[in-house]
């Protein structure tokens, strides 16, 4: 595989780039060079520039399995999903750990993929916002502009349909499989799921995912967590293959990779 | 195109810039005949093979380990026991992921070029304008180590570093973990259609580099659906 670090930008070259960074979005000028958080070059050329750019590489910021309410408070579980979430949590405590959908490669599935440790590529097209993932190869197509089909074949990773508000990337999916969890720790959701998912970018460059979670069959009332991804423009992405349990291999010195 | 081309590409580009204040406000058709064409898009196979042939449609020059090779494991897809067997749900891998009956979705940039497959959701990172990767420095995968560059029209993608894991086809078209495989990808009938043309060079299984050749439909609108190969969400 490639090594994660690549070469430092020259100075002179990231003024060119971004100096002309409107002439030259589809030239090959940039090619050697290390992205800015704007580089036109990893986004479709025709995007127009009016459309904030977030195409590039990120990765969650810190890694913390557990998704719950961003303002400290907890899930609002109805009492059959707290019933779930405490016999999962006892279970673990008792070294005794429940199934984990994810353990027999299903996909992670919506919102857990948010918060996945590993690497994840947006691209921009004019019709739509892609989202590559390292984690089990899966992607997701936000569609933009559009509306969800009137029968969502139900699935993991739903089905998104997307609009810019201003500088944000409003995203609604829904259409899901029951069986995926909204995270690692182990809140279940129901098959009525909406997952809405506001992405933008901060002024440092890194990435907001707000995301509310709305299923009046899985609990008491919406609530909103939130992610932040970093700009990774040194990452590249490892063939993660669940199936051969490759990903986490040690290396010669028995160290994790990415972690 | 050769690196020099690429240089005096950019380099025109940016003295045009410079000489044209129209270019800064964007529409620039002379600087626009310089993009390659665009291949982005949904696309699916206008035909699926088990069996991938020459562009004559005939076997592959094989050596004699080669066809040791191919006998054993199409010996084994009869009795459907192939060697690589699609059931664990492992990435069918490249180049058999072209192969597959189901849309693939082209996401085009300047500095990489993404191909979605949507069965086993199978990504390919094609990286442009690199050099291809010292064998020795990657690990071996399922997809391998793609960098492309354009050839005037022509998208040119090398691969290396495929394991033993995978094989070419259904049927079980074999190669080693020394493959080379290039392509060439250009749009035909005005891009309805897209042609990968795919040189396979592996001395140890073919006595010559062989060329394949797969035609895509352009399938403007089509939505790529999730790919379950491990069974019913309603079993688990």
């Amino acid at each position: 595989m490639p090594s994660r670090q690549h070469t430092c930008i020259p100075f002179v070259s990231l003024l060119l780039q971004c100096s002309l960074a409107t002439v030259l979005s589809s030239s090959v000028l940039a090619v050697q060079e290390e992205a800015t958080p704007n580089d036109p070059g990893l986004r479709d050329r025709d995007v127009p520039a009016s459309v904030p750019n977030i195409s590039g590489m990120w990765q969650v910021r810190g890694y913390n399995r557990y998704i719950k309410p961003d303002d400290g408070s907890l899930p609002p579980w109805l009492p059959w999903n707290k019933e779930a979430f405490d016999e999962r949590a006892a279970a673990e405590a008792a070294g005794t750990p429940l199934y984990d959908p994810t353990a027999a490669c299903f996909p992670s599935g919506i919102p857990r993929i948010i918060a996945a440790p590993y690497p994840v590529e947006i691209v921009q097209t004019p019709e739509s916002v892609v989202f590559l993932y390292e984690t089990q190869h899966l992607f997701r197509v936000i569609h933009l502009d559009t509306e969800h089909p009137a029968n969502i074949e139900p699935s993991s990773m739903g089905h998104a349909v997307g609009h810019w508000e201003g500088d944000t990337l409003v995203v609604d999916s829904t259409g899901f499989v029951d069986t995926t969890q909204i995270d690692e720790q182990g809140s279940k959701h129901s098959s009525q799921m909406h997952v809405i998912e506001r992405i933008r970018k901060l002024d440092n460059g890194s990435l907001e995912v707000l995301f509310t979670i709305d299923d009046p069959a899985a609990f008491s009332k919406p609530w909103t967590a939130k992610r932040v991804w970093e700009w990774r423009p040194d990452v590249r992405f490892y063939e993660y293959v669940c199936e051969e349990n490759n990903r986490n291999a040690p290396d010669e010195n028995g160290v994790l990779r990415n972690f | 195109m050769t690196c020099m081309k690429i240089f005096r590409r950019s380099a025109l580009s940016v003295f045009a810039a410079m000489l044209v204040p129209g270019l800064v406000a964007g529409t620039a058709p002379a600087f626009a005949a310089e993009l390659p064409p665009d291949i982005g898009g949904i696309w699916q196979v206008t035909q699926y093979t088990t069996g991938v042939r020459t562009v004559d449609d005939k076997l592959p020059p094989f050596t004699a380990a080669g066809q040791a090779a191919y006998d054993a494991n199409l010996a084994a897809h009869k009795q459907m026991k192939p060697r690589n067997d699609m059931t664990r749900c492992v990435p069918s891998g490249t180049p058999r992921a072209m192969f597959a009956p189901n849309p693939m979705m082209i996401l085009q940039t300047t500095r990489k070029i993404t191909l979605i497959q949507e069965y086993q959701h199978q990504l390919r990172h094609i990286y442009m304008d690199e050099p291809v990767p010292d064998p020795e420095a990657i690990e071996l995968s399922f997809m391998g180590e793609s960098v492309g560059h354009w050839e005037d029209d022509v998208l040119v993608i090398n691969t290396i570093g495929l394991h033993r894991d995978t094989v070419l086809d259904r049927e079980g078209m074999p190669h080693t973990t020394d493959m080379i495989i290039s392509e060439r990808l250009r749009l035909l009938d005005g891009g309805k259609q897209l042609e990968d043309e795919m040189t396979f060079t592996d001395p140890a299984y073919y006595s010559a580099p062989w060329t394949t050749r797969i035609v895509f439909d352009s399938k403007s609108g089509v939505q790529l659906k999730e790919y379950n190969c491990l069974g019913l969400y309603e079993d688990l």
